[in-house]
């Protein structure tokens, strides 16, 4: 399924439990919507870079399996932005099932 | 298979800078050593490990556009090396500066002298010469340093340029608008990259030049 415009929404909502890496934020999207959102791992980071210039998280290094990463964490205004998503997602969700009932 | 990861990355960060290129391959090359990683420890063979954590990645040429669009490209980071020239040269040496910072005011006086000798074409000229210089050589010198004041600063820059012309021309500037888009385009292809770099780095990380 295709995620169309939702992915840094979907990424926030990643951080917003725990600061993550990359590839571990991709894992918890698939695994999260059990394997029905996919998507091309490679478009992930340019959305995380995007966030991190809109000041929505911010990056720092850490280590995992005593290998370097680069870990990403929401701030205060990537919370504020996570929780106005999620208000017009559940407003744009409501709309699109009361009509999509209608037409049954 | 690692030199399909290689080709992979040469195509993602084609035209990127140095420094966006540089973050781009580590963070791919983490990610698709954790994909292996995880590809292995599930029993898949290694060859076949390497090419699911590749084709996970997608297509590079999208994944560039992508990127072009939130890191910086070479030609930005160029724009961002050289866009303080203004400041560079009138801080160059003392008396480079005394010159460009006393031009604007003695272009003033003589505007003002021209004025008082009935000679207004001359005063008018001069006078839009005093701006323009006033804009580009002292105006970096003063003391802009948050978003709010930048922006209204370049609203006043860029009013004062259209303005400037139509003094300059009056009502034939339709008539010289090819002279005026040629002269002007070096400080639209400024402007341009400057307002894509603005979108690309933090706050936080801008250079006196981008307030500008």
């Amino acid at each position: 399924m295709n995620l169309k415009g939702t992915l840094p929404t979907l990424i926030l909502e990643i951080l917003a439990q725990e600061p993550s890496h990359g590839y571990r934020i991709a894992q918890r999207i698939k695994q999260s919507s059990d394997g029905l959102l996919d998507f091309k791992e490679g478009t992930l980071y340019p959305a995380l870079h995007k966030l991190e210039n809109e000041g929505s998280v911010e990056s720092y290094e850490g280590i995992e399996n005593g290998r370097a990463r680069r870990y990403y964490r929401i701030t205060r205004s990537g919370r504020k932005a996570l929780n106005e998503d999620r208000a017009e997602w559940q407003q744009l969700s409501r709309a699109v099932t009361m009509i999509l009932g209608e037409a049954q | 298979m690692t030199t399909s990861l290689d080709r992979w990355l040469n195509q993602a960060v084609k035209r990127l800078s140095q420094d966006s290129a540089d973050l781009v391959r580590r963070e791919i090359q983490e990610h698709y050593d954790s994909a292996r990683e995880a590809a292995l420890q599930q029993g898949i063979d290694p060859q076949q490990a390497d090419l699911m954590a590749l084709q996970a990645l997608g297509d590079p040429c999208a994944a560039n556009r992508q990127y072009r669009k939130v890191l910086l490209t070479s030609s930005e980071a160029r724009v961002l090396r050289q866009s303080d020239a203004e400041s560079r040269l009138i801080c160059s040496n003392g008396w480079a500066k005394w010159v460009l910072l006393s031009t604007p005011g003695t272009l003033l006086l003589i505007s003002a002298i021209s004025l008082a000798m009935h000679q207004s074409k001359l005063a008018l000229g001069v006078l839009v010469l005093s701006v323009l210089m006033t804009l580009f050589f002292i105006v970096p010198l003063l003391p802009i340093y948050t978003p709010g004041k930048g922006r209204i600063f370049r609203v006043i820059k860029w009013a004062m340029m259209i303005g400037s012309i139509v003094v300059l021309f009056g009502p034939d500037g339709w008539n010289w608008a090819w002279l005026n888009t040629c002269c002007l385009y070096p400080v639209i292809y400024m402007e341009w990259k400057r307002m894509m770099i603005r979108r690309k780095l933090p706050i936080s990380r801008w250079p006196k030049q981008l307030y500008l």
